[in-house]
């Protein structure tokens, strides 16, 4: 029981392994608990396009945010 | 991992955005709210669910980066990933990665847009719902339900789309309720963008996309919903049926039951709604529209039913019935949908807004495209009523020739079911020449009585009526033609090996969409398959003809021995045979002319001639007429069988016979007047001492170089202009052939043309007739030559003993003759000389009858329409010799000139 819940962990872990590894070809710029939490996300059935349009939208309010903090900071 | 995934898709959406912007969950409430919304939205369900798709797609934009390590290292790592099974919706993360994948090179351009809108988006939003403390109600992710309905619409559009309603239902029937619901914001507002935005706020979502399954629908924000207006819509309807309960019935109708206002009417054969119930009258009107509906389904189902048990209906019918079956099935599937709905409707009572139940003018509009489908079904199965096989195809055929893509590609796609079968026939015929049609179905159809030895000719033929009207007969003959060869090889020719390389691709890829565009695309690949078959398969034939069973050999060897080519074989067969067939034909044996045929071919240079030739080289004697000498009943022969038999059929060996026959006449003609004249020849110096038969000899003369001419002109014209010229036209043709057919063809053209040129033909019989007369008076006048030299050698003989008697006795003392002797001389050599008028009035009678016999000939000969014929009479009477003597050769001649410039 045990060994089998652990087989399925390494399993798992392969799989996450792999999934990180095509993502870093592709450029995607998502570390491993991100990529994880949308695996988790996308093994629920979302729809990927709209995953991945939050995903940019998000960055790209993260990067507006930073700009604006910075010229604050520096006015 | 597992107890993880129990984790809400919300929570984890969350830890993202934290994880992303790098902000405590406090912080991102905008951005989650945001989040939840474009996840929740229908928005794009369109993606194609293929693993293998997005997986080319990424290997693409791998190579577009010029990164085809990568690709390859991709392609390694999602075979690992294929392996190991863990993850069931690999194409969705794979689609995710895709998404965000970005060119190191460039900046990506397509997320500005996002951007600008998210900035205006955030704001505004921030102070209408106070959305993030209702997380967890609200948002009802029923991704995968959504999804499968979606996934079903996509593979429904392919194949047929007759539920086109669950794509209405989907992205809504139309944009107004969301307008209605989003309220005046959205109104004011234009610049949002329409897909993004034209959601419901609120949980009041599209009807049966979204069924929440959440304890309370928690909207806040939204317009409260509205059940005055389903109110007074069941009051007005108090008295009269309500509208909901005829949708019910029309719904069982659409399945061809009876409703409980809505029945069949059998006499009348439609829907009728009963007439006592009150109903106001557009109800009633929309309710009989929708009623057609059942009517369809109910034709259609029933011919499926009736045909689908009948077991000789065939294949092809089996097939049109299953395609009628899937898209019935597709019907049942939007009925499903409806019904589902309406059940819906029922679970939430009176909480969903009018906007989204069903209603009767709904289901018109949403029935509107299955109806037209089903209407074209009934009218194909009207059409089709008992039709089978080809005959079904042409029929779907005939159907898909309309303007209405739709219409055209359901259709098509019956015709591609349809046509498989067939398609099926055809490949096993022109592959392995098999015929697995139990239910005559198919266009090439076989007797099974016709022995081998006919197999080419008679086996096999085309079914006119099962040809679908998308074959042309030119392609329905060469398709005969491949399998008739195939068989001809296996059955014939005992080979058995394959014919030359078949695709074997083209075998496995015959699947029922490849079989509709093959046959509609008859231009391309389907015509250059037929084609490849065609010209492989006939080539074949041809080599293994030729070089198995030298047909070409053969085809020569009749030329030099049946029609009479070999020119000194024939005049050595004549020496040998003359004195065996100078007897009565009764005394002929067979064995014996065996021998001296033999005889002839070791002699001449038919002795180089393979012995396979040799061998099927026979004489032949026909039956015996009493009177007949051997002449006229010995025929040389050559036996054919096998592969060979099917050019040489036994009507062309008859006819080979007749025109030997013929040729064998005229050669003999020509032998006798050769010894005619060499007879005259060699007496003719003897005889100079008899002055008194110097008359006698010059009408033989004369005679004999009139027929020689004659005879002359005539095996001219038999020798080059029949056979030379027929002979170079069989044999450019059959070097030209493609296929045996061909060259059966040039084969019987050609006997034909020597046939009738010979005059063997039924037209020229009185031609024929006359011809035979002037070689009958040859005949006749050899033997008057031959007795005339035979008494006249004889007197000679007499004359010269009587001199040599007396010349011996003078030598001797003695007196040269006795007045006796001298007297018995002097009358002999007056007997004699009595004799010669006697011949001269014989020779001249003779002389009388041939010119007469000539002369006919010749009147015959102008008049026949054949070219060559009046040529051959013009070289016959070249110095107008038989036209001075025969006035009637001269006004035929007129008029014939006159006609022929009449022509012109």
């Amino acid at each position: 029981m045990a060994s089998a819940a652990n087989t399925n962990m390494n399993a798992v872990r392969e799989t996450m392994d792999v999934l990180l590894e095509i993502s870093r070809l592709l450029n995607t710029g998502l570390d491993m608990e991100s990529l994880s939490i949308c695996v988790r996300l996308c093994e629920q059935g979302i729809n990927p396009e709209a995953l991945s349009s939050v995903i940019k939208e998000l960055r790209r309010a993260t990067d507006t945010l930073k700009a604006s903090d910075n010229s604050t900071s520096q006015g | 991992m597992a107890a993880l995934d129990q984790k809400s898709p919300n929570v984890l959406l969350q830890s993202l955005c934290c994880r992303i912007t790098g902000k405590s969950e406090a912080d991102v409430a905008h951005q989650f709210q945001y989040a939840v919304r474009v996840i929740g939205s229908n928005y794009a369900p369109t993606i194609e669910r293929d693993e293998f798709l997005v997986s080319e797609k990424i290997k693409k934009e791998l190579l577009k980066q010029r990164r085809e390590a990568d690709a390859a290292l991709f392609s390694e790592l999602h075979r690992k990933l294929q392996t190991q099974g863990v993850l069931k919706h690999r194409w969705s993360i794979l689609y995710l990665l895709l998404s965000l994948c970005e060119d190191p090179r460039k900046p990506s351009t397509r997320v500005g847009s996002y951007g600008s809108l998210f900035a205006q988006a955030l704001p505004r939003d921030a102070h209408s719902t106070p959305f993030y403390y209702t997380r967890p109600q609200s948002l009802s992710l029923s991704y995968p339900e959504r999804s499968a309905l979606a996934a079903h619409n996509a593979s429904s559009m392919g194949t047929s789309g007759i539920s086109s309603l669950g794509m209405y239902s989907l992205n809504g029937p139309g944009p107004s309720p969301q307008a209605l619901l989003t309220g005046p914001q959205a109104v004011a507002d234009p610049t949002r963008g329409p897909r993004l935005w034209a959601l419901p706020i609120t949980g009041t979502v599209p009807l049966n996309s979204r069924p929440t399954t959440g304890p309370a629908p928690g909207p806040t924000s939204s317009p409260a919903p509205r059940p005055p207006h389903r109110q007074r819509r069941d009051g007005d309807t108090s008295a009269e049926i309500s509208e909901a309960a005829l949708v019910r019935d029309i719904l069982y109708v659409f399945q061809g039951i009876d409703g409980k206002f809505i029945k069949m009417c059998t006499p009348e054969n439609c829907y009728k709604i009963d007439s006592k119930v009150p109903m106001c009258k557009s109800l009633r009107d929309t309710s009989s529209r929708l009623a057609e509906l059942g009517w369809l389904h109910n034709k259609v189902r029933k011919y499926t039913d009736s045909r689908s048990l009948d077991r000789a209906f065939g294949l092809v019918g089996q097939s049109f019935c299953a395609s009628l079956h899937q898209e019935l099935k597709e019907y049942y599937r939007l009925l499903s949908v409806l019904h589902s709905q309406l059940q819906l409707e029922d679970d939430q009572g009176v909480n969903v807004g009018l906007e989204s139940t069903l209603t009767l003018r709904r289901l018109l509009v949403w029935t509107y495209d299955p109806k037209i489908r089903l209407k074209t079904l009934a009218a194909l199965v009207d059409y089709c009523q008992g039709r089978k096989g080809g005959e079904l195809a042409s029929a779907v055929h005939a159907y898909g020739k309309t303007g209405d893509p739709h219409m055209r590609a359901l259709v098509q796609h019956i015709l591609g079911l349809v046509s498989h079968p067939i398609l099926n026939f055809l490949y096993r015929w022109i592959y392995d020449g098999e015929l697995e049609d139990t239910y005559h179905e198919f266009f090439v159809a076989s007797d099974p009585t016709v022995k081998t030895d006919r197999l080419w000719h008679d086996k096999y033929s085309l079914r006119k009526s099962m040809i679908p009207s998308f074959i042309t007969m030119d392609q329905a003959r060469k398709v005969l033609l491949i399998g008739k060869s195939i068989n001809f090889l296996h059955q014939v020719c005992h080979d058995r090996t394959p014919p030359g390389k078949i695709p074997p691709a083209s075998k496995s890829a015959d699947s029922p969409k490849d079989a509709a565009e093959l046959f509609t695309d008859l231009e391309g690949a389907f015509q250059s398959k037929i084609d490849a078959a065609y010209f492989e398969t006939s080539k074949y034939l041809l080599d293994v003809l030729n070089k198995n069973y030298q047909l070409l050999e053969h085809l020569q060897a009749m030329r030099r021995y049946l029609l009479l080519g070999q020119g000194d074989f024939i005049r050595h067969l004549m020496d040998l045979l003359k004195p065996e067939l100078a007897r009565a034909a009764t005394t002929l044996y067979q064995h014996n002319l065996t021998g001296i045929l033999e005889t002839a071919v070791r002699a001449t240079n038919a002795q180089f001639d393979s012995p396979d030739i040799l061998k099927r080289l026979d004489v032949r004697l026909l039956e015996v007429s009493p009177g007949d000498t051997g002449w006229d009943v010995f025929s040389l022969d050559y036996h054919v069988d096998g592969p060979i038999a099917t050019v040489f059929t036994r009507e062309c060996m008859s006819h080979y016979l007749r025109v030997f026959n013929f040729l064998w006449r005229a050669k003999r003609m020509e032998y006798i007047l050769t010894d005619i004249w060499k007879s005259q020849m060699c007496n003719a110096k003897l005889l100079k001492s008899m002055p008194e038969l110097s008359g006698v000899l010059h009408q033989c003369h004369i005679l004999a170089s009139e027929m020689v001419h004659f005879i002359h002109q005539m095996q001219y014209y038999i020798t080059f202009e029949v056979l030379e010229c027929s002979w170079d036209e069989l044999w450019n043709k059959v070097q030209q052939a493609q296929d045996l057919d061909h060259i059966i063809a040039a084969h019987e053209v050609f006997l034909d043309t020597i046939i009738s040129r010979c005059l063997l033909d039924s037209n020229s019989r009185s031609l024929l007739n006359q011809l035979r007369a002037v070689f009958d008076q040859i005949i006749e006048f050899q033997n008057a030559q031959n007795a005339l030299y035979r008494s006249a050698l004889e007197e000679l003989q007499l004359r010269v003993q009587y001199e040599d008697n007396k010349r011996r006795r003078e030598e001797e003392g003695e007196w040269g003759m006795t007045a006796e002797q001298e007297a018995a001389e002097n009358r002999r050599v007056q007997e004699f000389k009595d004799t010669i008028p006697k011949m001269c009035s014989q020779l001249r009678l003779l002389t009388h009858f041939y010119q007469g016999i000539v002369q006919e000939f010749l009147r015959l000969l102008m008049t026949s329409s054949d070219e060559s014929l009046q040529f051959l009479s013009f070289r016959l009477d070249f110095n107008e010799h038989y036209k001075a003597r025969d006035p009637r050769l001269r006004p035929s001649l007129g008029a014939t000139r006159g006609r022929r410039s009449s022509n012109i």
